[in-house]
């Protein structure tokens, strides 16, 4: 048994026109500085781990039209009712796909079989629940709309109901057989079941006595429910011959339907979870009081607006540890392209370039973003610039490591790159990092393209008419507290690294208290 | 492994651990003494970690063992692989079976006790014949163990009782057919000793059953019956299982003490090969003043790379804190591994990679890197920076060895070089040595010219024509860094664009 996958292009709920079936591709280069791993893991995780989402997720589209076919279908998914009967598919369709591997790995025909009645009995329940769950919901989406048509002519079909009829009394015929064994020394005899009495009680009562007071026991472990062993496959097979009938039903039911599954529904099933996953991964955080917005998107237009928008990825940790989220607003407009972003350390500066990473990518994905309200352009690409962890396997050091990583950066962005350089040139001096900083902004300000720099440079913010100074915010009563808020305005100069090091009690009095003399 | 003969322990992993690991690059170490055998790693990592506890007794006793190993390399690598073997037969053997049922731990357990045997009469036979030769006490008191403590005869005791309990019975159970075709709900319907006049009634009925037979050699097929048949004979399986377990155990203590000089007589073969002098170093007590080191190398870069490695003396007995600058790629954090690993290496009873090496034993080796963004992603990572360190700190005391590679170059240069100054100038008077590799121009040079006697400068030579030699060099700090020749030498003359 095999689900048969047509590789010409056919209908697809991730794209308004017919597609090919989507491929295994690794994620976009950015994923793991941007945090987006983390979301994709955390979305694609769980229950959906089977689905293969993260090829899905990987593969963001630029063009308009695909971005409003999915927003489309994610808004008609966030419904409670159309969400609730398109989980209930889902989890059913999973139903189907686990009976179907122990069939698959089963060695023995008769519990092979069996396993296959059992997928058969959940895909006749995933396909007729949510035909008549759709049927009566109002839906606004072309994808769905169209999924719902087609949908409704397969579970209405003769074929579909023969189908669930002929598996319905398969079922029962089994669920009468009563047989008896007969194990001695390796000798093991079926026999039909003729009401003998139950000794085990009086067995048990017999060998109380030898039981040792004191002794540990060893671990008892419980029966294998899932599969039978090669005793019990050949007593079933004994128990076959005392009542064929039924077994002889199951097997005839097997053979006529090898390939039960329509490759429509299939798809829809492998699909659909890009939506769905996204919904339930954010759902905790509306729940919170957090808002997600759709993103007003443009392919011409590199405005970017956003309103109440924090990182995804942190916001889940924060919520877990039931920490407060603070969230941030973003406007540029005009010619500004370059966001330098700088201020005291833990004031949130990464995070805030990481989440304008995040934004334009869950962007394309059609998903609605974090945040009240959002206005972005349509990036051909995400290039980011993170410090890495030194790889001592490598014979050159950090900075030239740097310089080459930026470098492929630079040879790979177009005027439509979204570029996130994250404390570049931390590891030499101040005289060295502002003299290679400055080389590399006035390339990507002559390109035009987007870019969040974190820098502790403060020269930096001033760089060009281009550029926007972002500051991390601090209580103005106490500076070493951060607001963790972003604040558009020029840079002071004011890092707090000794109230940074009060903090955590290495300053030269917390030491000298901490160690003894 | 020790001197007083207590018992070796697995290690396991303390706080800092991980971080150590990490920056001194002490992986690679350990892959090169334990190859693909993760119990030789686990042996070498274990031994190089908890070197912090040990004293020159303890470091003198494994060198002398240390030693011993050297000069009969086959030998000890013989009783390794014998010890080794046991466990791979119990491994191939069923013995893995005794979670599963009383039935499959009784077989188990006396297939296992016969290929125990078999391994235990050659381990004898070897410390008969070679044991003579070795003359480290070490060595000498755990052949003797070999030759009284595990007799065989014992054994043949256990293999023959287990022999005789065995009981064939037959039993009648009922069943019902589950949602998986599976039997379920099975009941013990007759006491086997009747089973003559329950066969008789069965038979005399209308229907006669279907029969069939499970192979003798058919190993799950029994266990599967046994699984529905024995309920009584756990008991005594599990006595017998412990019995079968006592005595692996004892190859596992052999095998434990054995792993971390084989790993080290692996090392020592690889190091050789690669031309790289190694020497047992001179461990001095903790309140000594002693450090000075010869042609002393990266190991983890030894093995890494095939060209040589530039050697580096050191010259800092009565030293508190080393400060280390110069150039980047100049070779400053190969010699703060160089001396992280000697250290460790020396605490473990090892040899070292250098030509001669001596040292004060430190109480904990210690690190502090510059990191990647922490993975929490709820701190800055200045912040995170200072969050490592405190408990870094929580761990230091007298005696401690601190390295300390970039560290407080998160921050502005200004404001790091003020939090740098207070921790490193401050822990040496508590008895840590601080051994600082940084950028942080201002600040070195600022300490340099206040000429204090327990802190000696370092650079990363640099030659008149700008050629680096790799090698670390007493000097003063210099200005600046490097940055625009990288520039030009990856952007081109031509700077801004980058040409394809």
């Amino acid at each position: 048994m095999t689900i048969t996958a047509p590789s010409e292009a056919c209908s697809s709920i991730l794209f308004p026109e017919p597609a090919p079936l989507p491929v295994e591709r690794d994620a976009p280069a950015c994923f793991a500085d941007l945090n987006l791993h983390r979301i994709v893991a955390r979305i694609a995780a769980g229950p959906w781990a089977e689905y293969g989402l993260p090829r899905l997720y990987h593969d963001a589209p630029t063009d308009r039209r695909v971005i409003d076919f999915r927003q489309a279908v994610m808004r008609d998914t966030e419904r409670a009712d159309v969400r609730h009967a398109l989980l209930q598919f889902s989890e059913r369709m999973r139903a189907v796909r686990r009976q179907l591997a122990l069939h698959d790995e089963s060695d023995y025909p008769l519990e092979a079989a069996r396993f296959f009645l059992g997928a058969v009995e959940a895909y006749v329940d995933a396909v007729g629940t949510l035909h008549r769950a759709l049927a009566l919901l109002p839906l606004d989406s072309a994808g769905l709309q169209r999924w719902r048509e087609a949908l409704a002519v397969y579970a209405e079909s003769a074929a579909f109901r023969g189908l669930a009829a002929e598996c319905a009394a398969t079922a029962e015929g089994l669920a009468r057989v009563t047989y008896i064994i007969l194990l001695d020394g390796l000798q093991v005899t079926v026999l039909p079941y003729d009401g003998l009495p139950n000794y085990a009680i009086e067995i048990e009562r017999l060998f109380a006595r030898f039981r040792g007071e004191a002794t540990t026991d060893a671990p008892s472990t419980p029966f294998d429910a899932g599969r039978l062993n090669r005793v019990e496959a050949q007593i079933l097979d004994r128990v076959a011959r005392l009542a064929p009938a039924p077994f002889d039903a199951l097997i005839a039911f097997v053979a006529a339907h090898p390939d039960f599954q329509d490759p429509r529904i299939t798809r829809f099933d492998g699909e659909v979870p890009y939506y769905l996953a996204y919904g339930e991964a954010i759902a905790p955080l509306r729940q919170h009081g957090l808002s997600f917005a759709y993103p007003v998107v443009s392919a011409a237009d590199k405005t970017l607006e956003l309103e109440g928008a924090f990182d995804l990825a942190l916001a889940w940790e924060l919520r877990e540890r039931a920490l407060p989220i603070v969230t941030t607003d973003v406007a540029l407009a005009g010619r500004e392209r370059l966001m330098v972003v700088s201020g005291p350390n833990s004031g949130g500066k990464t995070t805030f370039a990481r989440m304008i990473g995040q934004v334009h990518y869950l962007a394309r994905l059609g998903f609605p973003v974090p945040g009240r309200m959002a206005r972005c352009f349509i990036v051909d690409r995400i290039l980011t610039h993170f410090e890495r962890v030194e790889d001592l396997r490598r014979g050159h050091g950090k900075l030239q490591d740097d310089l080459l990583r930026i470098r492929r950066i630079l040879d790979d962005a177009t005027p439509a790159s979204l570029v996130v350089m994250n404390e570049i040139f931390a590891s030499t001096t101040v005289h060295d990092a502002l003299y290679l900083a400055r080389r590399i902004l006035r390339d990507l300000s002559a390109r035009d393209l987007l870019a969040v720099c974190v820098t502790f440079l403060d020269e930096l913010s001033t760089f060009d008419d281009k550029t926007v100074s972002f500051v991390a915010g601090v209580e103005p009563t106490n500076p070493s507290i951060r607001t963790f808020r972003m604040e558009r305005r020029l840079a002071d100069g004011r890092a707090y690294a000794l109230a940074v090091a009060a903090k955590h009690r290495v300053t030269r009095e917390w030491l000298l208290r901490r160690l003894p003399a | 492994m020790f001197p007083d003969g207590r018992a070796l322990v697995p290690y396991v992993l303390r706080r800092h651990d991980l971080a150590l690991i990490q920056d001194l690059g002490l992986d690679t170490l350990v892959a090169a003494m334990g190859g693909d055998d993760e119990f030789l790693r686990e042996a070498a990592r274990g031994a190089l970690l908890a070197g912090d506890a040990a004293d020159v007794a303890t470091i003198r006793f494994r060198q002398e063992v240390m030693r011993d190993a050297l000069a009969h390399p086959d030998v000890v690598r013989a009783l390794y692989a014998l010890a080794v073997e046991a466990f791979e037969r119990s491994r191939r053997g069923c013995f893995s079976y005794i979670a599963r049922s009383p039935g499959s731990t009784l077989w188990g357990s006396v297939s296992l006790l016969g290929e125990l045997l078999d391994v235990l009469r050659q381990t004898r036979a070897l410390a008969l014949r070679d044991g003579g030769g070795f003359s480290a006490r070490g060595f000498r008191e755990m052949f003797d163990t070999i030759r009284d403590e595990l007799d065989a005869p014992y054994l043949d005791n256990v293999a023959q009782h287990l022999r005789r309990l065995k009981f064939p019975h037959g039993t009648l159970l009922s069943a019902r057919l589950g949602p998986r075709n599976e039997g379920q709900d099975y009941v013990v319907r007759a006491p086997t000793d009747d089973r003559p006049r329950w066969l008789q009634r069965l038979t005399g009925s209308a229907m006669r059953g279907f029969s069939f037979r499970i192979d003798e050699r058919d190993e799950a097929g029994a266990r599967a019956l046994s699984e529905l048949r024995d309920r009584g004979l756990r008991e005594v399986a599990s006595a017998v299982g412990q019995a079968a377990s006592h005595v692996l155990g004892f190859f596992h203590a052999l095998r434990r003490e054995l792993a971390f000089y084989v790993a080290a007589l692996n090392l020592h073969e690889r190091v050789s090969t690669l031309g790289c002098p190694t020497c047992f170093p001179d461990p001095a007590p903790a309140a000594d003043a002693t450090w000075t080191g010869r042609g002393l190398r990266d190991i983890g870069l030894v093995l890494r790379t095939a060209v040589p490695v530039v050697p580096n003396d050191l010259d800092a007995s009565g030293r508190r804190l080393l400060v280390v600058t110069g150039a980047n790629q100049g070779g400053k954090s190969s010699f703060l591994r160089a001396i992280g690993l000697a250290q460790l290496m020396m605490q473990a009873g090892m040899f070292v990679a250098a030509e001669r090496y001596a040292a004060a034993v430190r109480r904990g080796v210690f690190t502090h890197y510059r990191r990647e963004e922490d993975a929490t992603m709820t701190m800055g990572k200045f912040d995170e920076e200072l969050d490592r360190l405190s408990t870094v700190v929580e761990a230091l005391g007298p005696g401690a060895l601190l390295l300390m590679n970039e560290s407080f170059a998160t921050t502005n240069e200004r404001e790091g070089a003020e939090v740098a100054r207070q921790v490193v100038t401050t822990l040496p008077t508590r008895g840590v040595t601080v051994v600082f590799v940084t950028h942080l121009a201002e600040f070195s040079r600022t300490l340099f010219d206040e000429r204090r006697d327990d802190t000696l400068f370092l650079r990363a030579e640099r030659l008149a024509d700008g050629t680096r030699t790799f090698r670390v060099v007493p000097g003063a700090p210099l200005e600046t860094s490097y940055g625009p020749d990288l520039y030009e030498e990856i952007f081109g003359q031509a700077g801004g664009r980058p040409d394809r």
